[in-house]
């Protein structure tokens, strides 16, 4: 009991530059990052998940969110894309606080994301599955797609053509041609994760969270993701926060990191800064000091 | 003193309906599967004691099966069995009865529901209401289906207490009702075989490291689950006019759900009190003296209890009350791929290899682009030209196709590409049809007017149960519609003002045989169907399939899950309209008894076994289940039930080994061929001969440095 309410202090006073002022501030100056995270807290039920988060991101940025498990970091996603709405907080995007946006309007207004379990859809080709990704793109009423589209008008089958020739483009591009007519279902691990950075490079974001891109890939292939991810940077111009275990994949490519531990913001700077911080080390390998006085 | 009667006898009938939702949620609670077919089973039970008791003693008569097999002899020995049930006391004939309805849950779980662990919801409510329907089906044809006056197992007195009645045999109903709600909680509670029960259906995987032997808990929960039924089955024909009777004991599958809705399909006493609720609130609202008026016509038909059972329904869904909704997990991913995924070769795999093996293959592959378009023309000139040179049979049946092929088109929009479970497809249809004489007769529209509006009809309705699909998933929304296709079947299409406008007026078509109105309908359909192949094309069919396979990937790409759902339901409801409107001109007055949530129901099982993801499922149903019958039947005397058995039996077996369907067998095995097709066939065959790990080496090293290779492809497109 008493080493948990040691640790949380500080941790308390960890996000610098005045806390207590900051949630104010950014309420009247949501324009000042281009993406900022601003006191987002999330309970399910007696636990807190996420406990006043802060931190932002700028354009053009790779800021990698490191922490152990159980840290909040998926949830922090999850509230970010939608599927939690937070007790507290706001998420500045572009000036929008996205908190107040329905889910699938935050990907018009430019998310995108993938899942720590690529769960992509089971049920269809992978060539469709980019396709399905190019929504977006196509714009357009509902009622007046079904219309348009069962009559089969000139119109709708001009954009058909057009999505289905981007969509082979990008699949060609990514080294998937082969697996285009594939159901995903029938796709190995490795190769789901490359069809989802298909279907982010088909949608277009400006801001990509990705949920552990390396998870469940092997070896060999987390060490060519980090200069795929920095081409997929180039190539969309967007701003990239990702969440990573592999230190060396995630140091290496991130041009700031978060850690956060236990709903808390532990530590946000370079990777270097982040790696040398105490705290982020003990978060890690679990309160060795704590440990030492209990066997004193 | 007249509301206090009222609320009295409302809460006995409410104790009959927390008697079938306690078993519902008793089996839900052991089993996680939402049991359409409780009912059926309890119905079973229910005639196995009164035909050995005291009922009417028919010969048992198995006349399914009653179909022309080429040169087989006309008369096959099972139409000659036909013993008489034995004569029993009570308590032999109630043990008996008992005894029956545990062998049938045992049955049940050891033959189907063993092999749906891990099916998706919509699996496991397609293969309970194949259940429902193979059950029905049997006990229809093996009792008989006339309803009959039986005697109460409970003597009859009446107490007076403070100027209210009570019958002895409601307060024994609820009595049980009450103890048996309290029992079955302590069991769960502070049993280890009710913990027991409760972990496997938490985690069978966990349960089975702990020792637990999960299959026997599943057999013992479905056991008692049907001894469950059945004794409730039985008291509520004690409880009731004694009316021992099909339709009304099956109807009482929308109660019992609603009860156990209550609970949130996991607190019995919460199904208890749910129970009593809906029985008070059907019995006040009945009891509400209207004003004349609208109103008073609208609520003085038969079936206002059904009506009172869907608003309830609706509302507690729409509301979602804490205190139902807390232990309630909803399934994250529906899909169409019921059961475990496939693995090993398909049939279809199977057949293409051995075709492969004598060179067939390619050759057939080669001709099928004409063959199709040979098949599509023969089967085009066939639809056309019969109705000409046959008589009007054939036409009529010929528009029984085409309603049945619109039907399964609309579920298949619904449930196949948009992954929404919906059992209320001919509510939408029973609206078009009803909407058909209403404009053709009362307003004098030409039928190419009233075709697209009877389309139009279904549109509302289905979007309006469509609303509670929203924040819904899986069996909740089955219930919704279930309840919806109740209240239409029972209350709406027995409205006088509609019952009473029933004729389809046909006088635009100069002459009045079903031969025009066959090619009207079969214009419509075609349309419908060309429409539909457009759309599957196009964005928003992409954006349906997105919905089904994972709604929160859906939504992640920028789908509006609530506008493309509601779109679905729409376009199934416009589809489903049409086909009323076809059911309208072809047969020329509409009756409600057309548009049965059974014969809904049925549906549902018709579009599974053809194909239920594919569009050409739908084209598929009319052949299997109306053609094919209708050349191979035989003349019976009384209902013939062998269309439903088997439509039942071959469902849950779809569900369980083949949710693709025969549209996907014919799809999958008319696919392109493609060369790594025959390693993956002998890979197959060593990963089932000695070797797996070479077929693992195999899929390994069929999978290059992917990520080398995309980062180089990406950079060189830059550059």
């Amino acid at each position: 009991m008493s080493n948990r309410t040691r640790r949380t202090e500080p941790l308390r006073a960890a996000p610098d530059a005045g806390p207590e002022a900051a949630p104010e501030a950014a309420r009247q100056e949501p324009q000042e990052h281009y993406f900022e995270v601003a006191s987002i807290s999330l309970r399910f039920g007696g636990l807190q998940v996420l406990d006043d988060v802060n931190f932002h991101v700028d354009k053009g940025e790779i800021v990698g969110l490191i922490g152990p498990n159980g840290a909040g970091k998926t949830t922090l996603f999850d509230v970010i894309s939608g599927f939690h709405r937070p007790a507290g907080g706001h998420i500045w995007f572009k000036g929008v606080d996205l908190v107040e946006e329905r889910p699938f309007r935050r990907a018009w207004l430019g998310l995108g994301r993938t899942f720590q379990t690529a769960r992509l859809f089971q049920n269809e080709t992978v060539l469709d599955a980019v396709k399905t990704a190019c929504h977006r793109r196509m714009g357009g009423g509902a009622v007046k797609g079904l219309v348009q589209g069962m009559l089969g008008s000139p119109k709708s089958m001009k954009a058909e053509a057009e999505v289905d020739r981007r969509a082979r483009e990008i699949v060609d591009r990514l080294g998937l041609g082969d697996y285009a007519p594939k159901m995903c279902s029938e796709l190995s691990y490795g190769t789901l994760r490359l069809t989802e950075l298909a279907t982010i490079l088909a949608m277009e974001p400006e801001l990509v969270l990705l949920d552990e891109p390396s998870s469940g890939i092997a070896q060999r292939e987390t060490e060519a993701l980090g200069p795929l991810l920095l081409e997929l940077r180039e190539e969309l111009g967007a701003t990239f926060l990702l969440i990573e275990h592999d230190m060396p994949l995630i140091m290496g490519i991130s041009d700031r990191i978060v850690a956060l531990a236990a709903g808390h913001v532990l530590a946000e700077g370079r990777p270097e800064e982040v790696q040398a911080n105490d705290q982020v080390v003990e978060a890690y390998l679990g309160g060795r000091v704590d440990l030492e006085e209990v066997v004193a | 003193m007249y509301w206090a009667q009222l609320f009295v006898a409302g809460a006995f009938v409410g104790a009959v309906y927390a008697l079938y939702g306690l078993g519902i949620t008793m089996v839900y609670k052991a089993t996680r599967v939402p049991n359409f077919a409780h009912g059926a089973i309890g119905t079973v039970g229910a005639f196995v004691f009164y035909k050995t008791w005291k009922g009417s003693q028919p010969r048992l008569q198995v006349k399914h099966l009653h179909f022309q097999i080429p040169f087989a002899p006309a008369k096959e020995w099972w139409s000659h069995w036909d013993p008489t049930p034995p004569r029993l006391p009570l308590l032999g004939a109630l043990l008996l009865a008992i005894a029956v309805s545990i062998l049938l849950g045992v049955v049940i779980e050891r033959v189907f529901m063993r092999y749906m662990v891990g099916a998706s919801t919509i699996g496991l409510i397609v293969a309970t209401v194949g259940l429902f329907i193979l059950i029905t089906g049997l006990a229809i044809d093996l009792f008989n289906q006339q309803s009959e006056q039986v005697p109460s197992i409970i003597p009859e007195h009446v107490y007076k207490l403070g100027g209210l009645r009570f019958f002895s045999s409601d307060l024994i109903v609820a009595v049980i009702a009450l103890g048996l709600a309290v029992a079955l909680g302590a069991f769960f509670r502070y049993t280890g075989l009710g913990i027991a029960i409760r972990a496997t259906a938490d985690s069978r995987e966990t349960a089975r490291l702990l020792g637990i032997n999960a299959n026997r808990v599943a057999q013992f929960s479905w056991a008692t689950g049907s001894a469950l039924a059945t004794l409730s089955a039985i008291l509520i024909i004690s409880r009731g006019n004694g009316n021992l009777d099909f339709t009304a004991l099956t109807l009482l599958i929308l109660p019992g759900f609603t009860a156990a809705m209550f609970g949130g399909f996991i607190s019995l006493v919460g199904t208890f009190l749910g129970g009593l609720a809906l029985g008070v609130a059907e019995a006040l609202f009945i009891g509400i003296r209207w004003p004349d008026g609208f109103f008073r016509d609208i609520f003085s038909s038969a079936g206002v209890p059904q009506f009172v059972s869907f608003m309830v329904v609706v509302l507690v869904l729409m509301t979602r009350p804490k205190f139902i909704f807390k232990g309630v997990r909803v399934d994250e991913d529906s899909g169409v791929g019921f059961g475990r995924a496939a693995s090993g070769l398909q049939p279809e795999d199977r057949v293409r290899r051995a075709l492969d093996r004598r060179g067939a293959l390619t050759l057939l592959l080669r001709d099928w682009t004409t063959g199709r378009w040979v098949l599509a023309t023969g089967v085009a000139i066939a639809a056309l030209a019969t109705p000409i040179f046959t008589v009007s049979y054939w036409s009529t049946v010929f528009g029984s196709a085409v309603f049945f092929a619109l039907i399964a088109l609309s579920i298949v929009v619904l449930t196949g590409w948009t992954g929404q479970i919906s059992l209320a497809a001919l509510a939408f249809a029973g609206a078009g049809a009803f909407g058909s004489a209403l404009l053709s007769t009362q307003a004098h529209l030409p039928p190419y007017i009233v075709m697209p509006l009877c389309g139009l009809i279904g549109v509302p309705l289905a979007v309006l149960i469509g609303v509670p699909a929203l924040r819904l998933r899986g069996f909740f929304l089955a219930l919704a519609t279930l309840a919806f296709m109740v209240a239409c079947e029972s209350w709406l299409f027995t409205q006088p003002a509609l019952t009473t406008r029933n004729d389809v007026d046909r006088s635009f078509m100069r002459v009045d045989l079903s031969q025009p109105a066959y090619y009207l309908s079969i214009f419509f359909c075609l349309l419908v169907f060309l429409g539909v192949r457009n759309l599957g094309k196009t964005r928003i069919a992409r954006a349906f399939h997105a919905i089904r396979d994972s709604e929160n990937t859906a939504v992640s790409m920028g789908i509006d899950p609530v506008k493309y759902k509601l779109l679905a339901f729409a376009l199934s409801g416009f589809i489903a309209g049409i086909a009323g409107g076809s059911f309208g001109y072809m047969n020329l007055k509409v009756v409600s008894g057309s548009f049965t949530f059974f014969l809904s129901l049925t549906f549902i099982t018709y579009a599974v076994i053809a194909g239920v993801a594919l569009q050409s499922g739908a084209f598929v149903v009319p052949i299997l289940f109306v053609i094919i019958p209708t050349i191979t039947a035989r003349t019976t005397t009384g209902t013939n039930q062998s269309l439903f058995i088997l439509a039942g039996y071959l469902a849950v077996r779809a569900v369980i080994d083949y949710p693709n369907g025969v549209a996907g067998f014919w799809t999958r095995l008319l696919r392109p061929f493609s060369p790594s097709e025959r390693v993956a066939w002998t890979t197959d065959q060593a990963a089932a001969g000695p070797a797996p790990e070479a077929a693992a080496a195999s899929a390994e090293a069929d999978e290059p440095e992917l990520f080398v290779h995309a980062a180089e492809e990406l950079e060189v497109a830059r550059v």
